[in-house]
């Protein structure tokens, strides 16, 4: 009697799981194609033979959901190449791995990537840090790499096979410091995370803002997995900034954003990276009044997009796991994929120094972000962004936004 | 003003803090053992709590019912199916809070299959989100969160030492052979205990989901602070748990305000070591020392 009644507690708490999941359907998001056994994605062998791409991405953890979202959009980048007859005939293979979000798993899962599974290309982490960790082993193998994160620490190394397709915040931060000087704001207080990309934001923005005369007034930062900034928000508030710079990334940004805002701080905020649609979801009308500078938008829904081709990714990226990116680090993979085929098709090789080289050489490459530029030398393809800020629950850019009647308002309470 | 805000602020955290703590409490007194997949719990509950409200559209009590039924159910089955077999084979204590770990990582897998890994919000819960007294704005769910505490430790304390049930448990504990000679279901007991620990786990998840949003590492960190929170006040003592998580709480958000937000939580476990050190039987003097 008594197992049976163990058993079908087990059996009663079982389907209450499977149950919850199946009306949790539409987040379900497809597959989990990483884990450790190195999952390979689309593609297989073909006459013309197979071009093998790594993408180690954090699956599991804190940012399990970037990097999720990183890896379906290379695999979407690699399924439509694949249907398109490949880059130069040959049929392309991911590899995937879950780097965790960690520097040491990084490094194990390049020299994995590199002596084990022969990678001719790495798509890399969304990660700073992990791209930091793992870039000399992929340099030193001869493979071109696309780091997916936004930290210019990375590509101050000098590695010639390393690049990026996607926004650097050393190129952002400048644009948000100059719209402070013209808004003429003269104080501005971080609060950050301690991640490298985070650090390295927090650092360059207090340079910029040195050069430009905006007194630092505080700067809070929080330990991962904190959920409850009171404190910070309290030090932040005391310090009676007219600007609050967020050099944050994930769930943390709603959380700040509603704390800011329950304690009374109703100013102006610029986040390091894009405000995505979940954490406006999460945040609702606590979100208005954060801006930042950045190439990528998030949608709820596809049709809210203007530019086609975005719009083209978001519906097949829809179509292929039944949900939007809520991160836009699909975009920067996606990017990545798309600059990479271009440099291969520009090389006309798959060898790993003629494709650095082509890179080198690309210019006008059509990605979501835009066109890309890589003849500046610094292996980056975006220099310049637009400046957004989220109104009435929504995005828009910051021009328009300066005409209204809620910017006059935000600016009474920044009091600028 | 912001400091009144700032101590509420820590009053709540302190209060979550205090719910996990009370599982810890609960589990050792009446098991003598530890469990790790509190935090786990947590976010389990919160996700459980997500699907009843706002997927199921449920009212928000009858969420709460539901899933701490399943989190009681889930405790349940954790203490049939992974303690009793590890007690049974009689290994060392250690490795069953191994299993608890090893359960925590199971967890925090099981939640992302089952939800994604996307970030999920619920609703506002109450019409009025927030209450302003001389100036001080409080969230309504914050308040909710509070006196949800407050009754689960007045009603555990009630449970644990004025029922024939809270009573059954606490002897299974000292001596399960004695127990057993004396006609209680031991079984029965610690199972229902892991259950108790999980469902007051999930209460906590329910609750601060509509304060912090939803997603698959919510309660790792808190886990942690859940258990300096019991230790502080005297692992294994209820008003203790729920006295020390506010205790911790107090102390993050007072250091982040005025001392160092870097250092906070270095400064809140230093603060637990020097508990340790000086007064391992923590506020509320549980017995600590082995004789």
């Amino acid at each position: 009697m008594k197992k049976f009644i163990a058993l079908f507690l087990s059996a009663l708490m079982m389907l209450s799981l499977v149950a919850c999941g199946n009306n949790a359907g539409n987040n379900g998001g497809g597959s989990n194609n990483g884990g450790n056994g190195g999952n390979t994605g689309d593609g297989g062998s073909s006459e013309g033979g197979e071009y093998v791409i790594g993408c180690p991405q954090p699956l599991t953890g804190t940012n399990a959901q970037p990097g999720e979202c990183a890896l379906y959009a290379v695999e979407l980048a690699a399924k439509q190449i694949n249907e398109a007859g490949g880059i130069l005939g040959k049929q392309i293979r991911i590899v995937s791995y879950d780097d965790q979000g960690s520097p040491e798993e990084a490094v194990r899962v390049a020299t994995r990537m590199v002596e084990s599974d022969h990678v001719e290309a790495v798509i890399g982490s969304c990660i700073s840090s992990c791209v930091l960790s793992s870039g000399e082993i992929y340099n030193s193998a001869g493979i071109p790499t696309f780091g997916t994160g936004t930290s210019p620490t990375w590509m101050q190394q000098g590695w010639e096979y390393m690049f990026r397709a996607c926004q650097n915040n050393d190129f952002a931060l400048p644009l948000v410091v100059n719209k402070l000087v013209e808004l003429g704001i003269t104080r501005a207080a971080i609060f950050a995370g301690q991640d490298d990309a985070a650090v390295a934001g927090v650092e360059t923005f207090t340079a910029l803002c040195e050069e430009a005369g905006i007194e630092i007034t505080t700067s809070e930062s929080y330990a991962e997995g904190n959920t409850d900034f009171s404190g910070q928000v309290a030090s932040i508030i005391s310090s009676d900034p007219q600007v609050v710079f967020i050099s944050t990334f994930g769930p943390t940004q709603p959380l700040i954003a509603q704390q800011l805002r329950q304690f009374g701080y109703n100013g102006l905020c610029f986040t390091k990276d894009l405000y995505q649609v979940d954490a406006l979801q999460v945040a609702g009308a606590a979100s208005n009044g954060i801006a930042f500078a950045y190439p990528y938008l998030t949608y709820t829904d596809a049709s809210e997009c203007d530019d086609e081709f975005v719009r083209a990714f978001l519906e097949a990226y829809e179509a292929e796991y039944g949900e939007l990116p809520v991160s836009d680090c699909a975009y920067r993979a996606y990017d990545s994929m798309l600059v990479l085929k271009a440099a291969v098709e520009a090389a006309g090789t798959t060898d790993g120094a003629a494709v650095a080289e082509a890179v080198g050489t690309l210019s006008g490459v059509q990605t979501l972000a835009g066109p890309q530029d890589f003849t500046q030398g610094d292996g980056e393809g975006l220099h310049e962004f637009n400046i957004y800020v989220i109104s009435d629950e929504k995005y828009t850019t910051m021009d328009a936004w300066m005409e209204t009647e809620d910017f006059q308002t935000v600016k009474e309470a920044s009091g600028f | 003003m912001l400091f009144v805000q700032v101590m509420v602020s820590g009053l709540v955290l302190g209060c979550i803090y205090g719910l996990i703590a009370l599982g810890y409490s609960l589990i050792y007194k009446a098991s003598g053992m530890m469990n790790f997949s509190q935090g786990d719990v947590l976010t389990l509950g919160a996700f459980l709590g997500y699907t009843f409200y706002v997927l199921l559209d449920l009212p928000y009590p009858v969420a709460i019912v539901l899933t701490v039924l399943v989190a009681f159910c889930f405790g349940m089955g954790l203490e049939r199916f992974v303690i009793r077999h590890l007690v049974s084979k009689h290994v060392q204590a250690i490795y069953v809070v191994l299993a608890t770990i090893a359960v925590s990582y199971i967890l925090q897998n099981v939640i992302q299959a089952i939800w994604s890994t996307k970030m999920l919000s619920y609703p506002q819960v109450f019409s009025v989100p927030a209450i302003t007294v001389f100036g001080i704005t409080i969230q309504t769910q914050s308040i909710f969160c509070i006196l949800c505490s407050i009754i689960c430790m007045v009603l555990l304390q009630l449970f644990m030492k004025h029922t024939r049930f809270g009573t059954a448990m606490r002897a299974s504990a000292m001596d399960t052979k004695a127990a057993q000679a004396c006609g209680i279901n031991t079984s029965l007991a610690t199972g229902v205990t892991w259950a108790i620990a999980a469902g007051l786990a999930s209460l906590a998840g329910i609750l601060l989901g509509p304060v912090y949003g939803v997603y698959i590492m919510l309660g790792s960190t808190i886990g942690r602070k859940g258990f300096a929170g019991a230790i502080m006040g005297g692992y294994g003592n209820f008003i203790g748990a729920i006295v020390g998580g506010i205790l911790l709480g107090l102390i993050e958000t007072l250091t982040a305000s005025y001392l160092t937000s870097t250092y906070k939580d270095m400064i809140a476990y230093a603060v637990l070591l020097i508990f340790l050190f000086i007064k391992p039987t923590g506020l509320f003097n549980e017995r600590a020392i082995t004789e």
